[in-house]
């Protein structure tokens, strides 16, 4: 009998609801213009509505930004290791000087000692990373 | 694999469920509706107004637990997870109430407490009947909702036009209200 009454009125405000759907817009209107109420609380809910769409938008810039950042990481840590021997090191400086256009005395380079090629290596990859990323960072700027 | 490649086509993205939204929104008659219908629904058994029903199903689209698929009327659509939202968090909410092992959850803003109450739920039905007790076709369509026969049957049951009816229904939710209003403040 009691769960008879719950489920009556749960069926009486299921209905209600349902209803509400099928109504005609001049009915709509007439109980919007009597529900000034409502329709000011309505007005408000718009406003948590559009709330909820920034946040969510927000959350989706954030991960979208992470992954973008998370790429990049994995692309500037990328480990470069030197060959083995001097005369592959002078090869590569050698090569790379060509390729880069870079004014290197080849002669001076048969007595370099192992430390000046590493260091010298170094500087040339260096000028080469820098070279590759600068028309993207000229792009930024603009 | 062209039926998912077309099905991915029909899916609405993150700004195209924001466009709709949007729109919604913008129109005054279909958003009364809806909050409306989000309102007596919450009533029908959520622990939540109506309000709270709205955003909960807005984000359950958003984060993509429901989907839409652009073929489907927006409108429709979101009718359709304010349904099953509101179903599943009455249901959520009642296994609660019942397993006394279950964390407490937070009291219903709702009418919920009253649906729950056996007592208060028959003082609710003898208050509105009696409250119509002059007005037979009234009641008879009280009696169609409480066997939640749907709208064409009752409409056809009743014999009364659909002016008559939208009126009732304005009636109805009226005298919900203060009903409502009575039975709770009795208990305060």
């Amino acid at each position: 009998m009691s769960i008879d009454d719950k489920e009556k009125l749960r069926a009486i405000y299921d209905a209600l609801a349902e209803s509400v759907l099928t109504m005609s817009d001049t009915e709509i209107n007439e109980w919007r213009n009597v529900a000034k109420d409502d329709v000011l609380k309505m007005n408000e809910s718009k406003n948590k509505v559009l709330a909820l769409l920034k946040q969510k938008k927000k959350e989706e810039c954030k991960k979208h930004r992470q992954t973008h950042d998370e790429k990049a990481q994995s692309f500037v840590s990328q480990v470069f290791s030197f060959p083995g021997t001097l005369q592959e090191k002078i090869n590569l400086i050698k090569e790379k000087a060509v390729s880069m256009n870079l004014a290197v005395q080849f002669r001076e380079l048969e007595n370099i000692s192992e430390e000046d090629a590493n260091h010298l290596l170094e500087t040339i990859l260096n000028l080469e990373k820098e070279a590759a990323s600068s028309p993207s960072e000229k792009k930024d700027d603009e | 694999m062209q039926d998912d490649e077309g099905s991915k086509k029909s899916k609405a993205s993150l700004v195209e469920i924001e466009a709709a939204i949007k729109a919604l929104m913008a129109e005054d008659i279909a958003w009364f509706k809806i909050q409306m219908f989000a309102r007596f629904r919450a009533y029908a058994g959520c622990p939540w107004d109506g309000d709270d029903l709205v955003q909960e199903s807005l984000l359950t689209l958003l984060e993509g637990n429901r989907t839409w698929d652009k073929k489907v009327d927006f409108a429709v659509l979101f009718q359709g997870i304010i349904r099953s939202v509101a179903s599943h968090k009455y249901e959520e909410w009642k296994k609660d109430k019942e397993d006394e092992s279950h964390v407490e959850m937070e009291e219903p803003a709702t009418p919920l407490g009253t649906m729950l109450d056996s007592e208060k739920c028959a003082e609710f039905l003898r208050l509105l009947r009696e409250r119509f007790k002059d007005d037979p076709k009234l009641l008879t369509v009280l009696e169609c909702w409480e066997g939640r026969f749907n709208y064409a049957d009752a409409l056809q049951y009743t014999e009364i036009t659909v002016e008559q009816y939208e009126k009732i229904i304005r009636r109805v939710e009226g005298a919900l209200k203060s009903v409502r209003e009575k039975v709770e403040g009795g208990t305060k």
